[in-house]
């Protein structure tokens, strides 16, 4: 094989797997899932899971002229029912916040959990887990994330501090009740 | 010299391709891997189990079933019209037995799914999958199917955590929790990890671990009004630059203030994520004039801090929003009792 011939061949088979990398790039560029960013303006709808917090004691936050106030209350433990497909855990928005809230629990960067608009005076107990999510979990314990955010109940826009939280989050095989 | 800058090109740009593909890998989600899913039928507190039976040509069917006590509170046949058509039967409950009386004018057979009992619980069943053990089906008092032998736990599930008390209740045999003597109906209040192991009459062991934790997390966050204006100082002539620019909390502004309200004591983390296009503006947290990133709070401790915007701004702007400010709650061991 003479040098012409080598350095066909050579640029041939060079050529062909940069097209098979430029393939697979597109493809990770195309199909890779996109990045969850919260609205600026939240769900319209309230919670389906929410429900009244028992005795709740009412009252206020001192809230400073042209700010906010909310209270933040959970437990940092998780549970998720793979049999099921729903999270058993305890978030709070008493009736002392002047805020909506909406919370996800994300593993990493995947979320795993998501609510609608929590108002105040009303806590959840239970979320479905984000639909496909319980592919990607086995039974065991991961660190979580708790993340809420605030918007305002008449204007609906979002307050710019988000607060987090850490929680462990358990995953069984069987439904599991609180 | 012309092959040697062909195959130079082909190999960076496949270099850069495989960095691209690794970190694809990365990210993506393949390495979990998906776990069976257990069917769950009911509702909170109720089952519906399918009662399957086969005969041929019987002109008087009568199945007994016996119910668990311990476990099931009441049994009845769900829609029974769409289950037993127009043929004859009756159906009670007395005790721990549930009757059901078939009777045909000509002879009938069949096969499967005869009906479906719905299941009242006491409590929620831990296992889905062991509700349909729950029962004994004889077919003129001879057994046609009959509840597995292993033991049968409700109440708790493996590897579960609890914020309140639990009543753990099993259908046979002895138990311990942690080792120590433990009663079927007994309710378990502390917080801890728990083993629970049942033995049963033919010595086979059945054991869930679960824990209670009544840890709640509980912060007031209260905020004044963030906005800010920027000063850009005063112009040198020299250097032909604004020198000493600053920032000024508005109407007063500007205060931020964390309460621990938990029942246990937190760690406070401050951080800001700068919107796109006013990256070259952070933000320090102010307490007694020192910046912090990261206070601890015991029970019940309050914290101000106040916000103040640093750097320079790129581009002129007016009512803008910089970025987001971002409190992370991390909860310290330490418990004390239950605050809510």
């Amino acid at each position: 094989m003479n040098n012409q011939k080598k350095l066909t061949v050579a640029i041939v088979l060079l050529s062909i797997l940069l097209l098979l990398v430029i393939l697979v790039t597109v493809l990770a560029l195309f199909l890779r899932k996109p990045t969850v960013l919260p609205p600026d303006y939240p769900p319209q709808d309230t919670d389906s899971n929410m429900q009244p917090i028992p005795g709740d004691s009412g009252g206020t936050i001192e809230t400073p002229e042209g700010g906010g106030a909310v209270n933040i209350t959970y437990a940092d433990t998780v549970t998720v029912s793979l049999s099921d497909r729903t999270a058993s855990l305890y978030y709070a928005n008493p009736s002392r916040s002047n805020q909506n809230v909406a919370i996800a629990v994300m593993i990493g960067s995947t979320v795993i959990l998501r609510s609608d608009l929590i108002t105040p005076g009303n806590m959840v107990t239970t979320l479905p887990l984000v639909e496909g999510v319980e592919e990607q979990l086995l039974p065991g314990g991961y660190q979580a994330e708790l993340i809420i955010y605030c918007y305002h109940p008449e204007t609906g826009e979002k307050a710019m501090i988000d607060t987090r939280g850490t929680l462990t989050l358990t995953v069984v095989e069987s439904k599991v009740t609180q | 010299m012309k092959f040697k800058t062909i195959c130079i090109f082909l190999c960076f740009a496949l270099l850069w391709g495989m960095f691209t593909v690794t970190a694809y890998a990365q990210t993506s989600q393949s390495p979990l891997t998906m776990a069976d899913a257990i069917p769950v039928a009911g509702e909170a507190l109720t089952v519906d189990v399918p009662i399957s039976v086969d005969f041929t040509d019987a002109l008087g069917v009568n199945l007994n079933i016996r119910l668990h006590l311990a476990l099931v509170d009441k049994a009845v046949l769900v829609n029974p019209a769409e289950c037993l058509g127009n043929t004859m039967y009756t159906a009670n409950q007395t005790g721990d037995k549930f009757k059901v009386a078939i009777a045909t004018g000509d002879p009938i057979s069949h096969s499967g799914v005869l009906f479906y009992l719905r299941l009242t619980l006491k409590q929620q069943a831990a296992e889905t999958d062991e509700l349909c053990k729950l029962l004994q089906v004889k077919i003129n008092d001879v057994i046609t199917w009959q509840a597995s032998d292993r033991v049968l736990i409700a109440g708790v599930t493996d590897g579960a955590v609890y914020r309140d008390s639990v009543t753990v209740v099993f259908n046979e045999g002895t138990a311990t929790l942690n080792g120590v003597s433990f009663a079927s109906g007994d309710t378990v209040t502390a917080e801890g990890t728990y083993t629970l192991s049942v033995r049963d009459s033919g010595a086979k062991v059945r054991t869930v671990t679960f824990t209670i934790d009544r840890t709640v997390i509980s912060v007031d966050v209260s905020f004044e009004e963030m906005s800010f204006v920027y000063d850009q100082g005063v112009w040198n002539d020299e250097t032909h630059q604004y020198e000493n620019g600053s920032w000024q909390a508005l109407n007063g502004g500007g205060n931020l203030t964390v309460t621990n309200g938990s029942n246990v004591p937190v760690a406070v983390v401050f951080a800001y994520e700068a919107n796109e296009g006013f990256e070259t503006i952070d933000v320090r947290f102010i307490k007694d004039q020192a910046a912090v990133n990261e206070e601890e709070l015991a029970i019940g401790e309050v914290l101000t801090v106040a916000v103040q915007p640093i750097g320079v701004p790129e581009t002129s702007f007016s009512q803008a929003a910089l970025g987001n400010i971002v409190i992370t709650i991390i909860k310290k061991t330490e418990t004390v009792g239950y605050h809510e």
